[in-house]
């Protein structure tokens, strides 16, 4: 047994590179007239790149959940945010208003020509404070918005299993038929090796990047369009499933790309569905 | 890592959660799986931008930003293990610096495999025995993984700290309880015959139904 185990490790030090000297030049010679100590060493090789790929593929399928909660709680912080934009709107103009107020309820009193100093005020018509001078105009002036990294215009690497412009259908006025609306979009399906469809949807660009064997035929897949509050919402129709599009590219939005999930909502699946 | 250990609390960290480098280590020395989740939880939130941002930079797409990030942190976490990864700054400027290596790496590897310029380097290799190799070693591959998750949990842990994260006998006796590195190596030999036992009978299996 002791024995065994001792070959055993050693092995694995020849195999991590970990002998040298004598104690290689002893196991190379022993390698060379033992060929069970040769079949044992080939073996491990074999057994080490196996568990190399299980332990590696495991921490893969746990790193992508991870991706998928990191993108999720974005994208809730972003959907935040949107939410709070409005508020935040009117609460500039609030303070403006106070603000325009205050001058106005303020300004006769420390008007120049009450207090006898109008000509002082007037000695230095738009100059700029210190400090404001000595700066560039290139930081007093607006920002240059940071240019988004176009994440549709570029070539992937990863194989386009199908490419199609499929035309949105909307509702019929009798609300039972779907039929083809002037709109139109340009689908691409691209093969990954995730277990989770994602896509990213640009303008009248859609390009879904699915598993292989997801087996997204392009012919049996409609976009759908029904008028909602907030202007139409599409969504995607495959195998009487659904899936919400979300646009991307709107203001605040760089990731882009979005983790396929399919709609729970009762109301908008008894809209969606046919008849 | 101690199997059926009762879950602790500072598993249980959010995206919002900040986390500290110490803590991130901490939660990945072990091999524990819920440890683990913690700490990718962590490492997405605090350098994951980072990396996306400086590989959407430099040509990259959103896939990549992935796939780089992955293999950056299987690396990282296999160096920590063995012991090659000594915390001397910031994790977020290792693991950063590991993916800019890993981006331009990768790129050197996609130009010197595009069609055309390989031939002069491997003219006795096609391109489709090529893409046949790499099928087979995959069909192989997936085979070993099917017996080793048939493999009992103490087992499948043993292999994972022997095999892949090169620890001792004598290192995992003291990491699994065991009394000394006799009685490790003793279920290590039993849980080693187990899977060669299993490939062994797959791949006659395999052979019966392909022949």
């Amino acid at each position: 047994m002791e024995e065994q185990l001792d070959k055993l490790e050693k092995i694995h030090q020849y195999l991590r590179g970990e002998l040298a000297g004598q104690r290689l030049a002893d196991f190379e010679a022993e390698l060379a007239r033992n060929p069970e100590l040769h079949q044992i060493l080939e073996e491990e090789q074999e057994l080490r790149s196996g568990a190399r790929f299980s332990v590696e593929e495991d921490i893969r399928n746990r790193l992508d959940k991870a991706h998928r909660e990191y993108l999720e709680e974005k994208a809730a912080r972003r959907g935040l945010i949107r939410q709070l934009i409005p508020y935040g709107i009117a609460a500039a103009i609030g303070l403006l208003l106070i603000g325009f107020g205050a001058g106005y309820i303020m300004g006769p009193r420390t008007s120049p020509d009450i207090l006898g100093n109008n000509d002082k005020k007037q000695e230095s018509p738009g100059t700029l404070p210190p400090n404001e001078i000595s700066r560039p105009p290139s930081e007093i002036g607006p920002s240059v918005p940071d240019q988004q990294a176009d994440v549709i215009g570029g070539t992937r690497r990863s194989e386009v299993l199908a490419e199609k412009q499929i035309r949105v259908l909307r509702k019929s006025d009798n609300g039972k038929t779907w039929t083809p609306a002037d709109r139109a979009i340009d689908l691409t399906i691209r093969q990954h090796d995730r277990r989770d469809a994602i896509y990213l949807f640009n303008g009248n660009k859609l390009i879904i990047y699915a598993p292989r064997e997801a087996g997204l035929h392009i012919n049996n897949l409609d976009i759908l369009e029904l008028p909602s509050g907030k202007g139409a919402g599409l969504y995607l129709s495959f195998s009487n499933r659904y899936y919400e599009l979300r646009q991307s590219g709107d203001a605040g939005d760089s990731d882009g790309e979005q983790v396929l999930i399919e709609i729970d909502d009762p109301e908008v699946i008894r809209r969606l569905s046919p008849g | 890592m101690s199997v059926g250990r009762p879950s602790n609390p500072v598993y249980m960290i959010s995206m919002k959660q900040n986390c500290s480098d110490k803590q991130i280590l901490q939660l990945l020395r072990d091999g524990d799986p819920g440890a683990e989740d913690a700490a990718f939880r962590c490492i997405y939130r605090e350098v994951f931008p980072h990396v996306r941002r400086f590989i959407l930079k430099n040509g990259g797409q959103e896939e990549d930003t992935r796939d780089v990030f992955q293999d950056v942190l299987i690396g990282f976490i296999r160096n920590w293990r063995t012991g090659k990864y000594e915390p001397t700054g910031p994790l977020r400027n290792y693991l950063t610096i590991m993916a800019r290596n890993q981006w331009y790496k990768r790129n050197r590897k996609l130009r010197t495999e595009e069609p055309g310029t390989n031939i002069a380097d491997n003219p006795g290799i096609s391109e489709t025995e090529k893409r046949e190799e790499e099928e087979e070693a995959l069909a192989r591959h997936r085979l070993l993984q099917e017996c080793f998750k048939k493999l009992p949990p103490r087992c499948r842990e043993i292999i994972r700290q022997f095999y892949y994260f090169d620890k001792s006998l004598g290192e995992i006796a003291d990491m699994m309880g065991y009394a000394d590195r006799k009685s490790v190596g003793q279920t290590l030999l039993r849980c080693r015959k187990k899977w060669r036992d299993c490939i062994e009978k797959s791949k006659q299996n395999n052979g019966r139904a392909t022949g």
